[in-house]
């Protein structure tokens, strides 16, 4: 199998941009804004210099080398239902759900409104059942739900309808603690969650150049947990960061490198995932362009530079700056993930979501799904072997004949690429079928069956009680 | 009033942010014994609104916002210099606090509703992100300050605002300060339940509420 890829940056790039984050780190360090990592860098021979609220941390390049060996390339991402397990390796790719919407179109009303823990539920109910999907982000919050326990809710919305990994961010050291015990009951206790974690922290490093004190905590308690770092930077080009391409990437890289380091040294061989949902802002307007071709463009430069160290990636790339479920949104998910996916991005992020990642809709998760199907087809390319090659049909078929009704075809139909929502019927087919309704409506009907009708795999007994008493303590403390 | 060329020229030189000229010009026309409050209120404020505008319709880029605004911060303060009896011409524009409130680091959209702020004359202390609400009412005593206006990002750092309200209001600070609240959560509903004075929905919109708070024309 060939399968289709982009290059789009050389060796001596990379190597540039390598050595160029290594100077930052080593020269003007990055900002670490809690004592428990500064201590940590310390004691691995970084130099540490107390700042105003946090620490300046420099980083020798033998640290970061060291560092980047310790992280490694494989590992499995592993579902409540081992069916799910999703293996993250080179060549490996897979998608997932923007993170952080705030608002939803309701499923039944379609009114835009603030999202709650019901939402993600749902949400979540319908990505369970969409196979597309093989590990699942939490695409919106719980926002009926305190801010202090919001994360250890969004949790339990999300394990109750999924079997799939899971993945969210923690928010706190406590919430980490206290996320990893619901979790654990979830999977019949926690010897068999150290055997098979089924959830992974995301944390942001603040660019340029900052771990806060949340993303520290949040590394520190995971990694000593054995609980995997996704770990997604947000670069704005000419903001947060320069306004260049090759500038942003090298900020980026610094910051996502020094959240590795301080992973592995905290707990060597800790999954690591290598993330970005870096854009340019539109400085016109001073808002993000979460869909401008430098995206694309960033993209394929993380997803390389991931490989360069032998880590996977993670890319942001299909949110939409449209308000509506329309031309610009399809168009802008298709281009950057396309790109994404082929720079060999081994995960896909940012389905669901439209108005630059604020709302979460249900037809376009439903719609991506069917556009990812697609997208994979591409990338896997054409298999030239004998069997496909078909030379012996071929021959027996001749000049004029047909291949309709020749075994060769009966064989080989099924790997087909084939639409479900997306149509190409003849008008009359289509009017008759479908009720000549466009593919938005369809795709709302679609998400409302699967979430009325998919049965996620339910939790072991006691599990769900064990959640309720969890938060429960949490919020009277 | 000032000479119509004048008028064009502090425009001009704001839009293309040429800060040598534009102390030039305020120099010249203070030499040579031209009313700093004319300057000011005929020559520079209408250049920088203009400027303001020009971004608003998407013809200028933001850092050309910004230079414009510190251009503009120079020369108040050369005119500030030539006023006699130190009547500060800043101060009767207002004073703001900015701050992105405890919990929260995102602080990009609120270093624009800064530049604009600053643009438009206002005196803006920019307390950064992941402020404490001690700190910043702190602060608003220290500067006499008469707007305080905060930005949350996340939907888990909002009730700070809240916390902000409360505390103003305990302190009997209420009638004293005025609150303005945005961010990308943050609803004119929410504005309205715990209580601030305005509600804005990005830097353009906070600039007009905070005129209207002051009575700005």
């Amino acid at each position: 199998m060939s399968g289709f890829q982009i290059e789009g940056i050389t060796k001596d790039q990379l190597d540039k941009i390598h050595h160029a984050s290594i100077k930052i780190l080593s020269t003007t360090g990055i900002k670490i804004e809690s004592e428990e990592a500064a201590e940590i860098f310390h004691g691995a021979g970084s130099e540490v210099n107390k700042k105003n609220d946090g620490y300046i941390v420099k980083i020798p390049p033998s640290v970061v080398d060291d560092c980047t060996q310790l992280a490694p390339e494989r590992f499995v991402l592993y579902g409540r239902d081992p069916k799910h397990d999703h293996i993250v390796e080179p060549g490996s790719s897979c998608f997932t759900l923007f993170g952080e919407n705030i608002y939803v179109n309701d499923l039944y009303t379609l009114e835009h409104r603030i999202c709650t823990k019901n939402d993600l539920g749902e949400a979540t109910r319908l990505a369970d059942s969409l196979g597309e999907f093989a590990i699942i982000e939490k695409c919106l919050g719980s926002q009926d739900k305190p801010a202090e326990t919001q994360s250890l809710h969004n949790y339990e919305a999300m394990v109750s309808n999924t079997s799939k990994h899971v993945l969210h961010g923690f928010f706190s050291g406590r919430n980490s603690k206290k996320i990893i015990e619901m979790a654990a009951a979830c999977v019949g206790g926690m010897e068999n969650f150290l055997k098979r974690p089924c959830v992974t922290t995301t944390v942001c490093p603040t660019s340029p150049l900052t771990l806060v004190k949340n993303c520290c905590d949040v590394i520190i308690a995971c990694a000593r947990s054995g609980v995997g770092i996704c770990s997604i930077t947000m670069p704005l080009s000419g903001t947060t960061a320069p306004v260049t391409i090759a500038g942003t990437l090298i900020v980026q890289n610094a910051e996502l490198l020094g959240s590795l380091v301080l992973t592995q040294l905290t707990s060597k061989n800790t999954p690591f995932i290598y993330g970005s949902v870096g854009t340019i802002m539109d400085l016109k307007i001073g808002s993000p362009a979460v869909a401008a071709p430098e995206c694309g463009v960033l993209n394929v430069g993380t997803a390389k530079m991931a490989q360069y160290y032998g880590i996977p990636s993670w890319c942001g790339s299909g949110v939409s700056g449209s308000k509506l479920m329309d031309v610009q949104a399809a168009y802008e998910f298709t281009t950057n993930t396309a790109i994404a996916l082929l720079a060999g991005s081994n995960v896909v992020y940012g389905c669901g979501s439209i108005e630059s990642g604020l709302t979460f809709d249900f037809a376009k998760l439903v719609l991506d799904a069917e556009q990812l199907k697609k997208l994979h087809w591409v990338k896997n390319g054409m298999d030239v072997s004998e069997e496909t090659m078909a030379l012996e049909t071929i021959q027996h078929v001749g000049p004029g004949g047909e291949y309709l009704t020749s075994p060769h075809t009966l064989q080989h139909m099924r790997s087909m690429s084939q639409n479900d929502l997306f149509d190409c019927m003849e008008r009359d087919a289509w009017a008759n079928k479908v009720g000549g309704k466009g593919i938005v409506e369809r795709a709302y009907e679609k998400a409302r069956f699967l979430i009325e009708n998919h049965k996620p795999m339910a939790l072991p007994e006691g599990a769900a009680t064990v959640m309720k008493a969890t938060i429960k303590e949490c919020e009277s403390t | 009033m000032i000479d119509k060329s004048i008028i064009e020229e502090t425009a001009e030189v704001l839009i293309k942010a040429n800060k040598d000229r534009a102390i030039e010009i305020a120099k010249n026309f203070l030499n040579g014994g031209g009313n700093p409050i004319d300057l000011m209120e005929e020559g520079f404020i209408p250049g920088i609104n203009a400027t303001g505008d020009l971004f608003g319709r998407g013809k200028l880029f933001l850092p050309e916002l910004i230079q414009a605004a510190e251009i503009m911060k120079e020369v108040t303060d050369i005119i500030n210099e030539a006023l006699t009896g130190g009547v500060d011409e800043k101060k009767e524009r207002g004073t703001i606090i900015v701050a992105t409130v405890q919990g929260d680091v995102h602080d990009i959209g609120k270093c624009i509703v800064v530049s604009l702020m600053q643009a438009n004359g206002f005196t803006v202390h920019d307390l950064g992100r992941d402020v404490a609400t001690e700190t910043i009412i702190e602060t608003a005593l220290e500067v006499n300050a008469d707007i305080i206006g905060t930005s949350a990002l996340l939907t888990t750092t909002m009730p700070r605002q809240k916390d902000l309200e409360d505390a103003l209001k305990s302190e009997g600070l209420k009638n004293r300060i005025k609150t303005v609240v945005g961010g990308a959560p943050v609803t004119p509903r929410w504005a309205s339940r715990i209580g601030a004075n305005a509600y804005a929905k990005n830097a353009q919109d906070g600039i007009v509420k905070i005129k209207e708070l002051l009575g700005i024309k």
